[in-house]
């Protein structure tokens, strides 16, 4: 009954707001060229899913996000930790880092385009970039954390150079990774659909909303939209449960 | 003549600012210590007196702010160290055996075992350090650096959470290691009686503006009981250090 009560007024609003949102369009307060009724963009989404649809579309984009983000935790890392471990090269590195990463990343898109040809290259080429910085950026602030108190006791233990990065101070910085791998796969998601809007690329959830700006099928451009943001939100999830997993220590 | 002569541990003319507890800049002006090799060395004082930055300056963990000239182990000899903040110790992703491994050799991991039979610490060692208790994590910790077969051990109050029966069993064990391998042994204490029970020479440490460090030997014969301090002869040279100490204080 309680519980029942605590979600009776969040649900209440949301059922007001598409309420709200659904008698405008069906009262032509909102032209329909440009925005879909709420039940129009629900029904499009078997559309989004069904093979003759968009189904090629979704899992081109979930792929290419998938392989651009899976291949900037590494380079990310491993960007990172040379930024940060040559000591007479942090400051230049590391305000390298941030530099490029404050391009808007969007922006690059173009630039990729020219550098790696139209194909699906590009789209990756500039979500790998932006995603690695991001991560870069998380591991060099991670490291700059690093505990004091801990590194006087690795230091009586006279651990190899490398051991000491890889099961000490790697391990130590894990959840300021994780902070970057986040932001990382939102930027990878964001990355590849734009560069799928820019490029006219022949598939992804990019192609299926930049095609339907022009056309009166409304209803199927914001349920592509609604579906890449359930793709970022699951991919998201997969990743929380995964640092979870792998961060079984912290708050204990 | 050599300036750090027969001594392990030299810090000839050292001055130290630090930030004590209540955030009063403290400072150790022009001091100087030596510790000899195999040597037991205990620090005491109040909270904020600088025990362990007195301990990271020896252990050579910490530079001086300037001095004259130094010898400390860390990057030339082996030590182990254990500071005050023991969760710090861990390295929380990995489990006990992963630990054992990290700090022991498999020599050292036999006294180790030996250790823990001793003052009955059992826990599975694929268990992980935050699913151990507070003494329990203490004691496990101060068994590896006590196990470790170097040439200086370093503690920060290593046992606070523990009870006096392990705790007085994990101290004999120190004690016995450290005479065996002539390991040269500084530690940081909370109570006087325990350092004059323990320790070859007590420093006292009593703040002020300037930190000044009060030497005194303990000529007691060992093996000691932890209950020295009982006896007429320790409960002598616990008074005669309470009474300098205080005196000195006195501003």
């Amino acid at each position: 009954m309680q519980a029942f009560r605590r979600s009776a007024v969040p649900i209440g609003l949301v059922v007001a707001a598409l309420g709200a949102w659904e008698l405008s369009v069906m009262r032509r307060l909102v032209s329909p060229a440009a925005l879909a009724a709420p039940h129009e963009i629900l029904l499009a989404i078997p559309r989004v899913f069904s093979p003759s649809g968009g189904l090629l579309d979704v899992l081109s984009t979930t792929w290419f996000t998938l392989v651009a983000f899976v291949a900037s935790v590494p380079l990310g890392v491993i960007c990172g930790a040379l930024a940060f471990y040559p000591q007479s090269t942090r400051t230049l590195l590391t305000v390298a880092i941030d530099y490029f990463r404050s391009i808007p990343a969007s922006a690059l898109a173009p630039i990729f385009i020219v550098l790696v040809g139209i194909d699906s290259r590009a789209k990756v080429a500039a979500a790998v970039f932006s995603s690695t910085l991001v991560i870069a950026l998380s591991t060099v602030t991670g490291l700059r954390g690093l505990s004091v108190t801990r590194a006087h006791v690795t230091r009586s233990l006279a651990l190899p150079k490398w051991k000491r990065v890889l099961l000490i101070e790697l391990p130590e910085v894990a959840e300021s990774i994780f902070l970057g791998l986040r932001t990382g796969l939102s930027l990878s998601l964001i990355l590849v659909v734009v560069a799928e809007m820019l490029i006219g690329a022949n598939r992804g959830l990019g192609r299926l909303i930049g095609d339907n700006r022009y056309t009166d099928d409304k209803p199927l451009m914001y349920a592509a939209l609604v579906v890449s943001g359930l793709i970022g939100f699951g991919l998201n999830s997969l990743l929380i449960v995964a640092q979870r997993r792998a961060l079984h220590w912290k708050g204990k | 003549m050599n300036d750090t002569g027969s001594h392990d541990i030299v810090l000839n003319g050292f001055t130290k600012s630090y930030r004590s507890d209540d955030g009063v800049v403290s400072v150790f002006l022009n001091q100087r210590i030596n510790i000899g090799q195999g040597e037991v060395v205990s620090f005491v004082g109040p909270n904020g007196s600088g025990k362990s930055t007195l301990l990271r300056l020896v252990l050579g963990l910490e530079e001086s702010d300037s001095i004259i000239s130094a010898s400390t182990p860390a990057g030339k000899r082996s030590f182990a160290y254990l500071p005050q903040d023991y969760r710090s110790s861990w390295f929380p992703w990995f489990d006990l055996e992963e630990h054992i491994t990290l700090w022991l050799t498999k020599r050292e991991r036999e006294r180790f075992e030996e250790y823990c039979a001793e003052i009955k610490l059992h826990v599975s060692p694929d268990r992980y350090p935050y699913q151990l208790s507070g003494g329990q994590q203490q004691l496990f910790l101060f068994g590896l650096a006590n196990s470790r077969d170097c040439r200086v051990l370093g503690l920060d109050e290593g046992l606070s959470a523990v009870d006096s029966g392990n705790r007085k069993s994990a101290i004999s064990s120190l004690l016995q290691w450290s005479q065996n391998y002539n390991r040269t042994t500084v530690c940081v204490s909370h109570f006087l009686d325990e350092a004059v029970a323990i320790a070859d020479r007590v420093i006292v440490l009593v703040p002020g503006k300037q930190t000044s460090l009060h030497e005194f030997h303990i000529g007691l014969p060992r093996p000691r009981s932890m209950n020295v301090t009982e006896t007429p002869e320790g409960a002598a040279i616990l008074a005669s250090i309470r009474n300098t100490v205080s005196h000195a204080s006195v501003p």
